[in-house]
């Protein structure tokens, strides 16, 4: 077989590969937009529906009418995602601070710090929810977005700090010196070097801690108390009765709460490869 | 708004102090004659604001439920309600925070299951004495407040009641000539004949093994003659090794072990498990509480309606009479960290009397507690077996520690479970599981 | 391991920018300087996390209750000493649970770091488009709220209208047979049996977090830069050789950093549990997770002490597992520096 069949062939098997990878990711999220659409007889069926036959908008005009728990599903959205920017963009900053502070500099208890970032993720969070709870209300973030914001950075430190440490760490002490001698200064420095060469570890990063935000429940419960500050985890409890759940309800709301992520993603993802090709042109 | 709440606070003070005469002789003008009270007590907590939190979704009907209540308290008191509601699976965290922050509502609503718990960890304010004192709170039947009694002080007042029974397809017995059952033979025959007809993968009588198991356990136990566990001698005694509560146990785990009525693959569905089914067409009968009608038929699309489905109530072993249920429901009660439990007593009082407190039970799918509403509402053939179980229904053991037995380490469901996977005998099961139910409900 | 040294992990020790952000005058001592950086996020995790965690640790000691804790008249914990430690470790479900965790986390860690490799290697390989098309796909799974998550796979596990007893049925029999043993499906039940539950657990687990992981790999394919491979290739080497030999190097600390975390959390699972085996009714299905909820907080009077010792218990056992490795990761890089 000649070389450029071969790599033809080699393509198709890739592209096929992709394929399979996404039909088996997809399959459980098309099955909860499809049940999203599917009139009441059909979801609670015992036969095997894959189509909604005829599709209803009953589930979708519902949620979009009538709202969750008597309020506009937009102002749970709203919410959620000033909470999740907000954290995002926060812990971001905080964590590259710190990820520089452990990759560049050795100092006493910098071990110790990066074990404690760890554990702090390895703490149940129903077990911290009462002293966290007090503690919220004891410094005035009590019924405020801030403090689910402020939590939420916490909560999604450890995995960035650990994540960006190794990123920083990547990045070639010569580049930063050549910016030196170039007579930049520290904060150009960072910008213009270090920043781009990294930006694909913040890219992943800041994914992971939209989602985790996003998707965040018992502290978006506890700690907001006014229903016009709800999260959209905590207004799909809404649909869970005393005594009968609306399921329809709940996976039409799931897959509106979705979609925001999606865009989240398309919007950061270019950044993963625009860094590689301004790291590529620094190097 | 934190000095708002203080003033709020401040004149709240100064009204009860104020007010505290005055306030034995408008109770019961508050109930007879509003224009008179109002006038007696409107200012008296005007510009006052007390929260409700109400469980659930809001619907249409409970919100104009809600506005027409919170006019009538407006108009009696001066006072302005806020409703909250707490979704259902969220209410256990909401109180307990509230319990935290000590920033709680001022009156709250309540499964009436959960009432000893929460009184254990002194979250309810003793309300017996405006309880006492009122007469349309006491025309509720004395043997409804079980719950809310606890040493002899009330402390939260019943709501709305319900109660479970069978709820069965009319139109397969009709179909099928099947009789409405009334001994367990007849129960088992009926349900062995439904699986023989409507297909392998159809539960005749489903089998309940999840969260609210005992709902459906406890009617087959208490007809037997046994019982659950006894207070005596300051301790709790597990009685599920008496004869009775076997008898019902054994009743119970055979629908699927030896009958065959019940799937086997279907051991920790719950109630709201097997209405699923049921509106799918894969389930004959089944013991619930009479709003199951109305999820079904939204659930089924009404293809199983009100033509389809009723409901009897659970026979005894020998056909003397429907079996004791559990008796069920929601209660309102004072939150006991409210700031100010004049006015909240006040709402108690207009909400779970009788104009509201009627009205509450119907509109939400309950039954009144009042005997003439309950009565009224036993004339509905499609309510008499509930009314009727209603009369004869009894409560699990009213200790805090109830809840935890009954569904979070689901002592009985386990042992259920071992008994029909044949992994140990029904004495075995039984024994074990009373060990761990006494220590359950002593520590 | 050679390239690593060599190759772009760089970063010579601390001593460069430093000196000279002294000599730039910045106004910090050298010595400051990390300290500063880590200030922000130190704040947050010591006022919002260790404070509580610490009281957390005290609470174990203690018969917590609600009582205890009210804002208004709170009764004072009683000192029990190590009691609720050994009323956890002397449970008999102590050990069944530490067993299912254990032995779940083990394979799902496993199996969701190769998919998410693999998958983030593919996704580096795959032309643009195509590679946006199957990375919004997998996104689309990982943003998936978790009640539907488990809710979804629950449908498609179900005994009467799975599309997986579906799938299986359509098998020719010869073949389900030679593969299981059988060849009807027809109501077979998956989540009665503690293995079979565990099974779909391990399935929705693993399809809900390869997608970090791939995505991360991905991340850190990207911020190699490409003279490496090519490099490579002008000496020859196969795919195999040059994933060994130079991605795999590289990425190393990136995959350290996503096993542990992937240990934390897989250790941690909760929400797909308690959905998918029904809440708490099954006891054999345990996790520690699941446990300790059922223990702890899962009934109307919380014995927020007990809850306490089962948290630090479980931490402690996570500390242990990952302690050594992390130690290890820690000072690797130094060694290297």
């Amino acid at each position: 077989m000649n070389p450029l069949a071969r790599r033809k062939l080699v393509q198709i098997a890739l592209n096929a590969a992709g394929i399979a990878v996404f039909l088996f990711a997809v399959f459980p999220v098309y099955w909860m937009v499809a049940t999203a659409f599917k009139p009441n007889d059909q979801i609670f069926t015992t036969s095997f529906i894959p189509f909604p036959s005829p599709p209803s908008l009953d589930h979708v005009e519902r949620v979009f009418t009538k709202g969750v728990g008597d309020l506009p599903i937009w102002q749970y959205l709203l919410n959620s995602t000033i909470v999740a920017l907000s954290a995002v963009v926060l812990g971001a900053v905080f964590a590259l601070l710190a990820a520089t502070a452990v990759a560049r500099f050795r100092f006493r208890f910098r071990t110790s710090f990066l074990i404690l970032l760890l554990i702090v993720q390895m703490v149940p969070a129903e077990a911290l929810l009462i002293p966290l709870f007090t503690m919220v209300k004891r410094i005035g973030l009590y019924d405020q977005l801030l403090g689910l914001i402020v939590i939420n950075v916490g909560l999604t430190l450890p995995f960035s700090v650990w994540m960006l440490r190794t990123f920083v760490a990547a990045v070639p002490k010569e580049l930063e010196e050549a910016s030196w001698i170039d007579g930049a200064g520290r904060f150009t420095t960072f910008w213009r070097v270090l920043f781009p060469l990294v930006a694909p570890g913040l890219v992943a990063t800041s994914i992971f801690a939209f989602i985790t935000t996003w998707n965040e429940f018992v502290f978006a419960l506890t700690l907001i108390n006014d229903q016009g500050k709800y999260t959209m985890p905590v207004a799909l409890n809404y649909f869970v009765g005393q005594r009968s759940t609306d399921w329809g309800g709940i996976m039409a709301a799931s897959t509106l709460m979705t979609i925001p992520v999606l865009v989240f993603f398309l919007l950061v993802q270019r950044r993963m490869v625009s860094g590689l090709v301004a790291g590529a042109v620094k190097g | 708004m934190k000095i708002a709440k203080i003033a709020v606070a401040t004149t709240a003070t100064a009204a009860l102090a104020l007010g505290l005469a005055a306030c034995g002789s408008d109770d019961s003008g508050s109930t007879n004659a509003p224009s008179a009270s109002a006038a007696a007590s409107g200012p008296k907590f005007a510009g006052q604001t007390l929260t409700v939190w109400r469980l659930g979704a809001p619907t249409d009907v409970a919100n104009k439920y809600m506005d027409d209540l919170n006019a009538k308290f407006k108009e009696q008191t001066g006072a302005d309600v806020k409703v909250q509601w707490i979704p259902w699976p969220d209410a256990q965290k909401k109180w307990t925070t509230a319990l935290a922050g000590g920033e709680g509502p001022d009156v709250t609503e309540f499964g009436n299951d959960q009432v000893a718990a929460w009184v254990a960890q002194d979250a309810l304010a003793d309300i017996t004495d405006a309880v006492k004192s009122d007469p349309e709170l006491q025309q509720i039947p004395q043997n409804l407040w079980s719950y809310e009694t606890i040493d002899g002080k009330i402390y939260a007042v019943p709501w709305g009641g319900g109660t479970r029974a069978v709820l069965y397809r009319k139109d397969w017995f009709e179909k099928l000539g099947i009789e409405i059952p009334k001994t367990w033979d007849e129960l088992v025959a009926a349900a062995k004949k439904i699986v023989e007809k409507e297909g392998k993968d159809v539960d005749g009588f489903a089998f309940n093994g999840g969260s609210d198991a005992n709902m459906s356990l406890s009617p087959f136990v208490w007809s037997a003659g046994g019982d659950f566990a006894k207070f005596e001698g300051g301790k709790w005694v597990g009685l599920l090794t008496q004869p009775g509560f076997k008898e019902g146990f054994q009743f119970y785990t055979d629908l699927v072990a030896k009958n065959g009525v019940s799937g086997k693959g279907r051991l920790t569905q719950n109630s709201v498990d097997i209405a699923q089914r049921f509106a799918a067409g894969k389930v004959g009968m089944y013991v619930t509480g009479g709003w199951d009608i109305a999820a079904i038929k939204e659930q089924s699309k009404g293809k199983i309606d009100e033509s389809k489905m009723a409901f009897f109530s659970v026979p005894s072993k020998d056909g003397s009479g429907p079996a004791p249920a559990f008796q069920g429901g929601n209660d309102i009660a004072v939150w006991k960290d409210t700031k100010n439990p004049e006015l909240a007593i006040e709402y108690v009082k207009l909400a779970a009397g009788k104009e509201f407190g009627v009205r509450y039970a119907k509109e939400g799918g309950l039954l009144p507690l009042y005997p003439d509403a309950l009565e009224e509402m036993g004339g509905d053939p499609a309510q008499k077996p509930f009314t009727d179980t209603f009369k004869v229904a009894r409560g699990f053991p009213a200790s805090p520690n109830w809840a935890e037995a009954n569904d979070t380490k689901a002592v009985l469901q386990n042992a259920a479970r071992e008994v029909i996977e044949g992994k140990k005998s029904v004495d075995q099961a039984l024994a074990d599981a009373n060990t761990e139910l006494e220590t359950i409900l002593n520590q | 391991m050679t390239q690593t040294s060599t190759l772009a992990r760089g970063g010579a020790g601390t001593s460069a920018p430093t000196r000279r952000g002294r000599t730039r005058g910045s106004g910090l001592s050298p010595k400051i300087v990390p300290y500063v950086l880590l200030l922000p996020g130190l704040l947050v995790i010591a006022v919002l996390l260790l404070y509580p965690m610490y009281q957390m640790v005290e609470m174990s000691f203690h018969k917590v209750g609600l009582r205890q804790i009210k804002a208004i008249n709170p009764a004072p914990a009683d000192f029990v000493g190590l009691d609720n430690y050994n009323s956890v470790l002397g449970s008999p479900l102590f050990w069944s649970s530490l067993r299912n965790t254990v032995v779940f986390a083990a394979v799902t860690v496993a199996l969701t770091l190769v998919l998410g490799t693999l998958v983030g290697l593919l996704l580096n390989r795959l032309g643009r488009k195509m590679s946006t098309f199957v990375v919004v796909g997998i996104m689309a799974a990982w943003a998936t709220p978790p009640t539907a998550q488990a809710v979804v796979w629950k449908w498609l596990f179900d005994s009467d209208s799975g599309v997986v007893n579906w799938l299986l049925n359509l098998l020719p029999d010869g073949l389900s047979r030679l593969l299981f043993g059988r060849s009807d499906w027809t109501g077979q039940p998956w989540f009665n049996d503690t293995y079979t539950l565990y099974f779909v657990l391990i399935v929705a687990v693993v399809w809900a977090s390869f997608p970090f992981i791939a995505v991360s790999v991905l991340a850190g394919l990207k911020s190699i830069p490409s003279e490496l491979y090519e490099a490579a290739k002008m000496d020859g080497s196969g795919a195999v050789t040059t994933f060994r030999r130079i991605t795999f190097p590289l990425l190393k600390p990136v995959f350290s950093v996503l096993v542990v975390l992937s240990i934390i959390w897989d250790f941690k699972v909760f929400t797909q549990l308690y959905l998918l085996a029904g809440g708490t009714t099954n006891r054999d299905a345990f996790n520690l997770s699941l446990w300790s909820y059922a223990e702890a907080f899962g009934g109307s009077a919380p014995k927020l002490g007990l809850g306490a010792a089962i948290a630090v218990v479980l931490t402690v056992i996570l500390l242990l597992i990952t302690l050594v490795y992390v130690r290890q990761i820690v000072k690797t890089e130094d060694d290297i520096r």
